[in-house]
């Protein structure tokens, strides 16, 4: 029987969850409504079919509280995670900390990195920054600048996710 | 950490293949980002310098040893300042792997690469140790997902270890990482090595390295 695997990418409203995906598999994704509470909320995907006919479901998802069945629906079982950070908004660094704590068990149990969109060179926060925040957290992932739109800046934060999973052996 | 104004080198560039006018203007703007780089950039005309400068799509020989950045014209001060500041954070790796021993105060550090004892990364390195490397950001993500003997990490990853040595030394001297001696053997399992390999062939992504 097949297999299905999900990679998360969250992050707040805007950042481009959804942009990166299909960047990453170069197609509009599928909305599904995924119920964690008996509230279904919809969720967009996209799927890569391995060659041994498992699926690869990646998962544009939101990491607010008020979704929280339903990211920790998708979390359960997921095999890692992307969170996006959008460097324009008035806080990215309390952004990513409430996304590294809503997802700490994912982390802790997969991999993670941490991808900072729309950053401008010599805008504060730097890229330290948010590792310090990561540190913080006791999270010690990549921390890369990354322009959503760009599906080989996209491949790169996934790359670096498996190299973590391979390393930890999964 | 020292600041990064206490950080600053006097770095030498020139361009090559520039029209004099646009070799003006990037001379221009390299000048009016004086302060906010994390160097002191000069142009100069003869060699030797740290870094040359070409237009994109430029060929042509480019001097032996000094870095090269490529930028588009119409110039950006904010891809400009990024790209130099990659540069910079490369330059200082470089010369950090030349001087493994010391961390950016000048103190000694002990470097305790030996048999039986792995390079535990405590945080993620500063942006200026990796640059935009592809390799120190492998070995980075690696190190910070378990620790790794030296040996291994350089097996593993493809790198070469003299490289690999280099960089633990250069992420222990700035004390992000840390040798634990004797700990549980931390070897992964290859439980999942088939999906991931499945993923990297599907995406068209390289390795496991």
């Amino acid at each position: 029987m097949n297999q299905e695997h999900r990679i998360l990418f969250t992050g707040t409203i805007g950042v481009g969850k959804s942009t990166a995906v299909s960047s990453l598999l170069g197609g509009p994704l599928v909305s599904e409504a995924v119920d964690g509470d008996g509230v279904p909320v919809a969720v967009d995907h996209g799927d890569v079919v391995l060659d041994n006919g498992d699926r690869l479901r990646l998962y544009g998802t939101p990491g607010q509280r008020r979704f929280e069945p339903t990211w920790r629906a998708l979390a359960d079982g997921a095999m890692g995670l992307v969170v996006l950070v959008d460097h324009a908004r008035p806080s990215p660094l309390a952004d990513l900390a409430i996304y590294l704590e809503n997802f700490l068990d994912l982390i802790a149990r997969t991999g993670c990195v941490i991808g900072v969109a729309r950053m401008h060179a010599g805008h504060e926060p730097g890229l330290d920054a948010f590792a310090d925040v990561a540190a913080r957290h006791g999270v010690v992932c990549p921390v890369v600048p990354v322009d959503v739109r760009d599906r080989a800046q996209v491949l790169s934060l996934v790359d670096l996710l498996l190299v973590q999973l391979e390393s930890r052996g999964g | 950490m020292a600041s990064a104004a206490s950080r600053a080198v006097d770095r030498r560039f020139r361009l090559v293949g520039f029209s004099e006018r646009d070799g003006l203007v990037v001379r221009s703007m390299v000048r009016l980002l004086a302060g906010r780089t994390r160097d002191r950039w000069t142009a100069v005309d003869a060699d030797p310098v740290h870094l040359v400068i070409v237009p994109v799509g430029f060929i042509g020989d480019l001097p032996p040893g000094a870095a090269a950045m490529n930028v588009a014209l119409p110039l950006r001060a904010d891809d400009l300042w990024s790209q130099l500041d990659r540069v910079s954070g490369q330059l200082a790796l470089d010369e950090g792997m030349l001087r493994p021993g010391r961390s950016d105060t000048g103190e000694a550090r002990p470097v305790a690469a030996g048999p039986g004892r792995r390079l535990q990364l405590l945080r993620w390195p500063p942006d200026a140790l990796l640059g935009s490397d592809l390799r120190y950001l492998r070995l980075a993500t690696m190190l910070g997902a378990r620790p790794f003997a030296i040996d291994e990490l350089a097996a593993k990853s493809n790198i070469p270890l003299a490289t690999c040595h280099a960089f633990a030394a250069v992420l222990h001297a700035n004390g992000v990482a840390q040798w634990l001696i004797d700990p549980d053997d931390p070897h992964a399992d290859e439980g999942n090595a088939g999906l991931f390999s499945r993923i990297r062939s599907k995406l068209g992504l390289e390795g496991p390295r």
